[in-house]
Formats: C-alpha cells, sequence, structure tokens
C-alpha cells in the first residue's frame, strides 16, 4: 500500500480525531500496526528501511552460513513491527534487527534452517525484557547479556535464555544494577 | 506569509488552552483552513521532534520507548508548542506560522518562553514570600512556599512541560485557573499576589476576627480569604464606614440588603465597582478586583434572590462572636 494511501484510509481517524491531549488519541492509535504509525509519522516507508539493513547484513551473516532472501527480511521486519505492537513500545531509532542479526549470527546454535524462528524469538524476548527491565538496561547491555547467555549457560535454549532473562528483570526491579547482577553471574 | 483567497474565524472561545495546539489544529480543520498536506507537515514535523525528544530521554541508550511514554513526552511537546502559538495576535496568524515554519523552530521558541515563565513564576512566589500575608490558616502560606517550591523541584519542562505535580491547596478566589504546566502556576501566582496585595492592607487581627465569625475552625481548612474580606470592605465603604475595620453589625447587615434589594447584577456590579474606588488597591490587585466583581456581583444576585440576601456579609463584633451570618 502506498504512503498517500494509507495516510488516506487512516485520515479519517486521523483528522477527525484532532490532536487530543497528546498528539493524537492513543487509543485509537494503538489499533495501529507500528509500520503504519512510523509511517503516518515519519511520512516514509520505515519498513522498507528497515528491511534494507536487515538485507545489509547478509554481508557479515553469509559468512557463517546464514543470510535472508528479500522475502525474508520482509517478514522479519514485518514480525519486528508485530513484536514491538504487542510489546507496546514505539521505535523511533533505528531498530533493533540489524543489531540482533549481527550480534547472534556468529552463533554455534543458529543453523541456516532455524534462523529466521531464532531471530523472531530474540526479537521477541528483547522488547518483551526492555519493559520488564523498565528502560534501565540499555539497548546494548541487554542485547551482549542475551548473546552471552544464549551461547553460554542457556546452550542455545529459548526457555533457558527467557529463564535468564527473568532473573535479570528480579534483579532490577529489586533496585539492583545491571552492573551488580553481571558481577554476581 | 501565505496569502488567504477567502477569510478564516477560529473563534477563541472554542480553544483550548490546557491543549491549545491540538484545539487550534482541530478548529482550523473544520474550517478547512488546513489541507492534507498541511496535516501531513505537522505529523513529520511532530515526528522529528519526538525523535530527537525520546533520544533525549533515554539518553542514547534504547531505540525504542514505551507508548506511553511516547504519548507522554507528545502531550509535552504540544503544550510547549501551544505556548508559543498562544503568544501570536490571533489564532489566524498562529495557524499561518504553523503553515509556514517548521514545528522544531516553534518548539524551541516554546521552550524559551517556558523558561521565561519559570523564571517569572519565582519572581513572583519571591514577591509573595517578601510580603506575605499573616495568617494563622496552615495551608496559605505552605502552599506559596513549599507548595511552589516542590513545583519548581519536580517541574521538567523538557519531558513533560505539561505536569503540574502539586495540589495547590490555597484556593483563590477566581477559580482553579484552566491551565497546564507552568502556565497554571504562573498564572495561579499572580491571583495569589493579587490578593496578598489585598489581604496585606488590612490588620492580620481583623481579618482573623473576620474569618473566626466566618468559619471558626478556618486555621485547618483550605479556604479563601480574598472573598469575605472583599466583601466586608465594600460593605463598610457602602455605608460610608472606615473598610479597614472589616466589622459590620447585624444591623448595618441589615441596611445593606436594602441597598441590594430588586438590583440587577449590573447595578450591583457598579455598586461594588464604585466601593471598591474609595480602597486604596495596587494595580495587580484593582485588575483582580475588577474581574471578581463581576463573579460576586452574580452570587450577590443569587443570594438575594434565593436566600434573601443572606451568606453575603459576616456579622462581627469586638468579641469575634457570630452575630449573623
Amino acid at each position: 500500500m502506498s504512503d498517500a494511501n494509507i495516510f488516506e484510509q487512516y485520515s479519517v481517524n486521523v483528522l477527525t480525531m484532532g490532536l487530543g491531549s497528546g498528539i493524537i488519541q492513543w487509543q485509537e492509535v494503538k489499533q495501529m500496526k507500528n509500520a503504519e504509525l512510523a509511517l503516518l509519522f515519519g511520512g516514509e516507508i520505515a519498513n522498507k528501511r528497515m528491511e534494507e539493513k536487515i538485507l545489509s547484513c547478509n554481508e557479515v551473516s553469509k559468512k557463517y552460513g546464514l543470510s535472508l532472501s528479500p522475502a525474508q527480511a520482509a517478514i522479519f521486519a514485518k514480525n519486528i513491527n508485530e513484536i514491538l505492537n504487542k510489546a507496546g513500545r514505539i521505535e523511533f531509532g533505528e531498530g533493533i534487527a540489524d543489531r540482533i542479526i549481527l550480534a547472534f549470527c556468529d552463533s554455534p546454535y543458529i543453523l541456516s534452517e532455524n534462523y529466521e524462528d531464532f531471530l523472531r524469538e530474540l526479537a521477541d524476548l528483547f522488547y518483551h525484557f526492555k519493559n520488564e527491565t523498565h528502560e534501565l538496561v540499555s539497548d546494548a547491555e541487554l542485547i551482549s547479556f542475551m548473546k552471552s547467555e544464549f551461547d553460554g549457560e542457556c546452550a542455545g535454549s529459548m526457555d533457558l535464555l527467557s529463564q535468564s532473562l527473568t532473573e535479570l528483570a528480579r534483579h532490577i526491579n529489586a533496585g539492583k544494577s545491571y552492573e551488580t547482577f553481571k558481577k554476581g553471574r | 506569509m501565505r496569502e488567504l483567497s477567502e477569510r478564516f474565524f477560529i473563534k477563541e472561545e472554542d480553544l483550548d488552552q490546557r491543549r491549545y495546539f491540538g484545539s487550534l489544529i482541530e478548529s482550523a480543520m473544520r474550517i478547512g483552513m488546513l489541507s492534507d498536506s498541511d496535516i501531513k507537515k505537522i505529523y513529520v514535523d511532530l515526528w522529528q521532534i519526538l525523535k530527537a525528544q525520546a533520544e533525549k530521554r533515554v539518553g542514547g541508550k534504547s531505540s525504542s520507548i514505551p507508548k506511553e511514554r511516547a504519548e507522554e513526552l507528545l502531550e509535552s511537546i504540544a503544550f510547549v508548542i501551544g505556548v508559543r502559538l498562544k503568544s501570536f495576535l490571533t489564532p489566524e496568524e498562529a495557524i499561518s506560522k504553523i503553515q509556514d515554519s517548521a514545528l522544531r523552530s516553534l518548539f524551541e521558541e516554546g521552550m524559551e518562553l517556558v523558561r521565561m515563565k519559570m523564571a517569572n513564576a519565582k519572581r513572583l512566589q519571591n514577591k509573595i514570600l517578601g510580603n506575605i500575608f499573616y495568617t494563622p490558616n496552615i495551608f496559605y502560606r505552605a502552599t506559596i512556599s513549599d507548595g511552589i517550591n516542590g513545583f519548581f523541584k519536580l517541574y521538567k519542562p523538557q519531558f513533560s512541560a505539561q505536569d503540574i505535580h502539586i495540589t495547590a491547596d490555597y484556593p483563590v478566589f477566581l477559580e482553579r485557573p484552566n491551565l497546564e504546566g507552568v502556565e497554571f502556576i504562573e498564572r495561579y501566582l499572580r491571583y495569589i499576589e493579587a490578593e496578598n496585595s489585598f489581604l496585606t492592607l488590612f490588620d492580620p487581627g481583623h481579618i482573623h476576627r473576620l474569618m473566626c465569625a466566618v468559619k471558626k475552625d478556618y486555621a485547618q481548612i483550605p479556604m479563601n480569604f480574598f472573598e469575605p474580606v472583599f466583601m466586608e470592605a465594600t460593605g463598610n465603604v457602602i455605608l460610608g464606614k472606615n473598610p479597614k475595620e472589616l466589622s459590620l453589625s447585624a444591623e448595618d447587615i441589615q441596611k445593606l440588603k436594602i441597598v441590594f434589594t430588586d438590583k440587577t447584577t449590573q447595578e450591583i456590579a457598579l455598586i461594588l465597582n464604585d466601593a471598591i474606588t474609595h480602597i486604596k488597591l495596587s494595580p495587580r490587585s484593582e485588575n483582580y478586583a475588577a474581574l471578581a466583581v463581576f463573579k460576586m456581583s452574580e452570587w450577590i444576585k443569587q443570594c438575594m434572590d434565593l436566600k434573601d440576601g443572606n451568606g453575603i456579609f459576616t456579622a462581627v463584633d469586638t468579641d469575634r462572636r457570630i452575630l449573623d451570618a
């Protein structure tokens, strides 16, 4: 769907809602998909940019026998937006799709047959635990922790990785820092 | 400035002072002042500002934020832009500026105005505290000192410019300003400054005597002082007495009821306005009193019509016994 068409589709909702107590009535906007929201706000094809960034990671990941086709990149970008919507978050930066790919592509536990699924699950865990840690762990720290646990103690198990992340979240919610959690591991 | 082929008018009374930017855009859209490309430009500009503010908010540590936080940031951005837009002479001029300028520049100019308002609010607070009317009421000084200090401590105009943070316990006569953020605080302090300036014209002991007659435990409850003192003072002037005495008798009150009997609201306002001229008010208090007269006239008319004129004035004697209410 083109930029103009999406804008037109939402123009009734958006324009008649007006600029509520914020800029848009968020009760309405959260029904929108994240890509379309970014599109509406950003005036550009945010999905397209994300797909391009994902594909650019093939340069590195192919050394480990991993790569995504344009169709797979499009699906992953779509997945990211769905995950963001589910997690109730807005991406305002460059996103984490490429950072997750570049961090995990050299993992011995990710193979080409499970590559897409792992990327999606990693993204899901990432955004879920960004919420659970209340923004107190940076993107870089969280990805680094996930990678180190995934390749280490979790031995490629998503369930075990989720448990490790839950422990981290518990530590943060007790008022402690990521640094003290790392020291204690 | 873009030339308009037709004249468009936005009614000022349709604009919400608490969410000025939003209501201005809505009003402009309703009368066709903004095109689809104007709206798109607004959203694109807002997104750019939101991105920049979100990056500052997270200090470069995250590329995403919870939607609730994005909503708060957008409310803050809209508030700041609204502060700037209010400074234009007409809503139409403000719309023209939105069409012709980047919202970023309006936002930055708005932030500058917000900072100026904070400085002005601090100045107002210091001025009031430097000559604060003495009262045993626990809410008066606490609101102006501790309450307002609490606002300055908690207020983060960069990310939540619309927040007020405090409860503003002391109830000013002209009612709680229908504003947000530092605009609320600035207006609230202006009202208090005017009331305080008026109250300091009178002996604190006389005011205390009057307030005890209004409500015995007034020191423990958030009450407005301006209204009873103003009414008592103007009552004294109407009867040719010294306004500073603040001691109307029961007999005085009966005479005042006769003065207000069968008068329209406008006639009552004229009587009050005339009485004010006999009280030496500061310019700030004069403006405030002029606004107060309108509200008081309506209330007096209502009391005369529905309550036989009771409750307008309070009778006191030197022993502080309540003679009549």
